[in-house]
């Protein structure tokens, strides 16, 4: 998930109410044949920001460092729980005759978790022709992707975790003490997406929906994170 | 500036520790970077380079982005001559953007967009303006604006909850339309300084000062051209009036003087094979009178006229008004008697000519069309205009 | 910029309309023409046009530009001089925008030209045609053409169009979708699709 995931996040907001998470799969089951499946790591998208006063996100490098720190930790640990393998995607050299290929494909699974998004996890907006299935792909081509991992699956990962600045929880106390308005303070929220890369069909697609709990700072909150993101993945 | 030293004053201490950039005001607020420069992991710094970094990683592999060696070469080589030992910091981008822009971010990822290099009459022009970003790189410009907005942003979110009273929306507007001032004179402070020390590195780098107001020149003769205000140009509306600008440059040009010796100028050989792609840009924004300025313009500047002229043969015929059909014929057939014209020159004509009915003198440059382009994806259907359909 | 955005708005608007089913079938464009299609599709107006897909309409859509009238832009919000204030116009201050319009004098290349330059505004992105020949639609001559561009988010697309111009007005059926797997699996199906069209025979009185 690329740069377009960030217009995910309006797309998430936007669609998705209540709380907690909300997964859709094809199946309960990854293909185990005589060795463990193996699953490619694609570099994870995460930010952690702080929310000002002024209701402005900026970046934090410091928190996101530790952030990317603590969610390795706990999806290996999750991987190795489940019994799974796992390799981490090694970008390709830019003069690589793939490179543009691998790198188009991680765009277009942007773009196809968008349409599912969209199309699948609001049922207003589902597609008729599509008969409720959940049956979206990004094609035979992943098996390049394979080729490149050796691996059977990639796993997609985007999470955005923010809090509140010192300002901003001083304009909460105000807020609530004047006017008795509450003002919102960070938000998480995460995706995550499971490819088969054989067929390259989206097994498994997750949405932790947005919610104002959890702190990826540190490793024993980020771990609990971890689990809601990825307990319904196919095991 | 006053009027917010004294909200500021007012909610200090209510704002305790967010308000903590206070030395911002003056352009000159933070001390610049020194060579090979990184900000501290924990502070917002490292954060907004985080964000540019991330920024730079998707402009590398955009298909927007310019892969062209002669032209990034150039470009690199300017950024290197005007910044020194600080070059190894800097990595240009050049990208398809028919916009008159370049930008420098905190990280060294420098963006040019193809609307500059194609409206730039020399290398002097175009070492210019990259001096003009290097500036803001330097003095760390975006950093102060960042603060600067936020605390501008954190105190009106305070106000929205502790202003009561009769008075409160007319000082909430008051406010509101003070901190659109301040921010934009704190940038306008910016420009000045980045326009000063731009001008400085490029002469001293052995180009010509003049350049840099005969760019802003050449901006406002197009802008007149449209009628436009700085028709939501950011480089344009967060700038200084242009006009004293354009004054400002001018004097310090002066006080520089000519450079001795010819200043390079390698900028038509490094972006001639672009041009065309960068004019059909143009064409295709749909803005008629600004482009007619330019590409007359730039027919005028003797670096491509043929293409200038097809150009501007094809947006008189897309407008389609009164007469312009017979303006862009014109057009075509100067194109097509100039030195290198595109083969899609001829091809302008006949179509012109085919659809006045007008068959064999059509046929006579469609031929000249396939004779240049016998390869062309259209080829089958200028055929079938040959066979006599 | 603004006209942008507008746009930009417009599209995010239009996206929240649901998609209604198409079945397997004949398909009748009001007065216009039909076409048959091979498989169930979903169907979703957008301003004058209909669009259908399987998959999303960023992954593959078929567009249905059934009569555009000379003068007009391909899709009204296309037209940008309509949104101009009548009294700028009186004064002659109308901002320096000009919409790509149809004219039905127009050469095949310059419908194919419309077509490129009107969805760049579309996509967002520059959109170049590569091939273009003489063909039919609905048995009248007209021409096809294929083009290509890089959306927003990176992904390549590449679609076809068959268009003519039939009764001064601009009938053109494209198909699109992204390079990767999307574009090759409905091909085929939208081939049979923009085959199949037929004009509806009208009782032409007029004169």
């Amino acid at each position: 998930m690329r740069r377009t995931a960030g217009t995910l996040i309006v797309l998430a907001a936007v669609l998705l109410g209540g709380c907690g998470a909300q997964s859709y799969r094809t199946t309960e089951r990854l293909v185990r044949t005589d060795a463990q499946p193996c699953i490619m790591l694609m570099p994870p998208d995460i930010e952690l920001s702080e929310r000002t006063a002024g209701g402005t996100t900026e970046l934090n490098a410091a928190w996101t460092k530790a952030a990317e720190a603590h969610f390795a930790t706990a999806l290996r640990e999750h991987l190795t729980s489940i019994g799974a393998d796992f390799v981490e995607y090694l970008p390709p050299d830019d003069a690589s005759p793939d490179a543009q290929l691998l790198d188009e494909l991680q765009s277009l699974h942007a773009t196809v978790g968008q349409a599912i998004l969209e199309y699948h996890f609001e049922p207003a907006l589902r597609l008729p022709a599509k008969k409720g299935q959940f049956d979206w792909s990004l094609g035979p081509e992943v098996a390049k992707l394979a080729e490149h991992g050796k691996a059977d699956y990639a796993l997609f990962v985007w999470l955005r975790d923010s809090y509140a600045s010192p300002a901003r929880m001083a304009l909460q106390v105000v807020a609530a003490l004047v006017v008795g308005v509450p003002v919102s303070g960070g938000v998480q929220q995460g995706l995550c997406s499971l490819v088969d890369l054989k067929t390259g069909q989206v097994v498994w697609f997750n949405a932790l929906l947005p919610r104002e709990a959890g702190d990826m700072r540190t490793l024993e909150e980020s771990r609990a994170t971890t689990h809601l993101l990825l307990d319904r993945m196919p095991k | 500036m006053i009027g917010r030293r004294a909200f500021t004053l007012g909610l200090a201490s209510l704002l305790g520790g967010c308000a903590t950039h206070h030395q911002s005001g003056p352009a000159t607020g933070l001390p610049s970077t020194s060579k090979g420069y990184r900000p501290p992991p924990d502070s917002d710094e490292a954060g907004l380079w985080l964000a540019v970094d991330k920024v730079e990683q998707a402009q590398k592999r955009s298909p927007s982005r310019i892969r062209d060696q002669a032209a990034n070469a150039l470009v690199q080589d300017i950024i290197c001559r005007l910044a020194g030992d600080r070059c190894p910091e800097l990595r240009p981008y050049l990208v398809r953007v028919p916009e008159f822009n370049a930008t420098c971010s905190p990280n060294g990822m420098v963006s040019v967009w193809s609307g500059l290099l194609l409206r730039c009459k020399d290398e002097s022009q175009l070492a210019g303006v990259l001096g003009h970003e290097i500036a803001h790189y330097l003095r760390r410009h975006s950093l102060q604006r960042m603060r600067d907005k936020r605390e501008w942003d954190d105190m009106m979110a305070f106000m929205q909850f502790t202003l009561q009273g009769p008075l409160a929306k007319t000082m909430w507007d008051i406010s509101g339309d003070v901190r659109m001032a301040s921010i934009s004179m704190f940038s306008r402070d910016h420009e000045r300084e980045s326009d000063e020390m731009g001008l400085v590195m490029m002469a001293d780098a052995g180009y010509d000062p003049f350049a840099c107001a005969e760019t802003w020149r050449q901006l406002i003769d197009e802008d007149k051209a449209g009628d436009v205000k700085h028709d939501f140009n950011f480089f344009l509306s967060t700038h200084p009036a242009t006009k004293e600008r354009i004054e400002t440059l001018q004097q310090l040009a002066e006080q520089r003087g000519r450079p001795k010796t010819s200043p390079p100028n390698r900028l038509d050989q490094a972006i001639r094979h672009l041009r065309r792609g960068f004019m059909e840009d143009e064409i295709n924004q749909g803005r008629f009178k600004r482009t007619e300025k330019l590409l007359s313009r730039l027919a005028a500047d003797g670096n491509d006229p043929a293409g200038a002229l097809y150009y501007r043969g094809e947006l008189y015929r897309r407008r389609n008004k009164d007469g312009d059909e017979a303006s862009a014929l014109g057009f075509y057939h100067e194109s097509c008697e100039a030195a290198d014209p595109p083969a899609e020159a001829f091809r302008g004509v006949g179509l012109i000519r085919w659809r006045r009915g007008e068959a064999e003198l059509a046929r006579e440059y469609f031929r000249r069309y396939l004779d240049r382009a016998p390869q062309a994806g259209d080829s089958d259907m200028i055929r079938k205009y040959l066979s006599g359909a | 910029m603004n006209r942008l955005i507008s746009l930009a708005i417009i599209l995010l608007i239009a996206s929240c309309t649901p998609y209604r089913l198409i079945p397997a079938g004949k398909v009748e464009f009001a007065d216009q023409g039909t076409v048959e299609t091979p498989i169930d599709w979903n169907w979703r107006p957008f301003d004058i046009v209909h669009t259908w897909t399987l998959d999303g309409p960023n992954l593959q859509e078929m567009i249905f530009h059934m009569g555009v009238k000379d003068g007009k832009t391909l899709m009204e919000v296309l037209d940008v001089e309509a949104g101009f204030h009548p009294l700028l116009v009186w004064f002659g201050k109308v901002p320096d925008e000009v919409s790509f319009r149809f004219h039905k004098r127009m050469t095949e290349h310059e419908i194919v030209d419309l077509f490129t330059a009107s969805m760049s505004k579309i996509a967002g992105s520059k959109v170049v045609s590569t091939q273009l020949a003489p063909a039919t639609l609905g048995g009248k001559p007209g021409f096809r053409f294929e083009y290509a561009f890089t959306g927003k988010d990176q992904v390549r697309r590449k679609g076809f169009g068959v268009g003519a111009v039939f009764d001064e007005k601009l009938y053109l059926i494209h198909y699109v979708g992204t390079e990767i797997y999307y574009y090759d699996r409905n091909q085929a199906d939208a081939e049979r699709i923009i085959q199949s069209f037929t004009f509806k025979e009208k009782d032409k009185g007029k004169g």
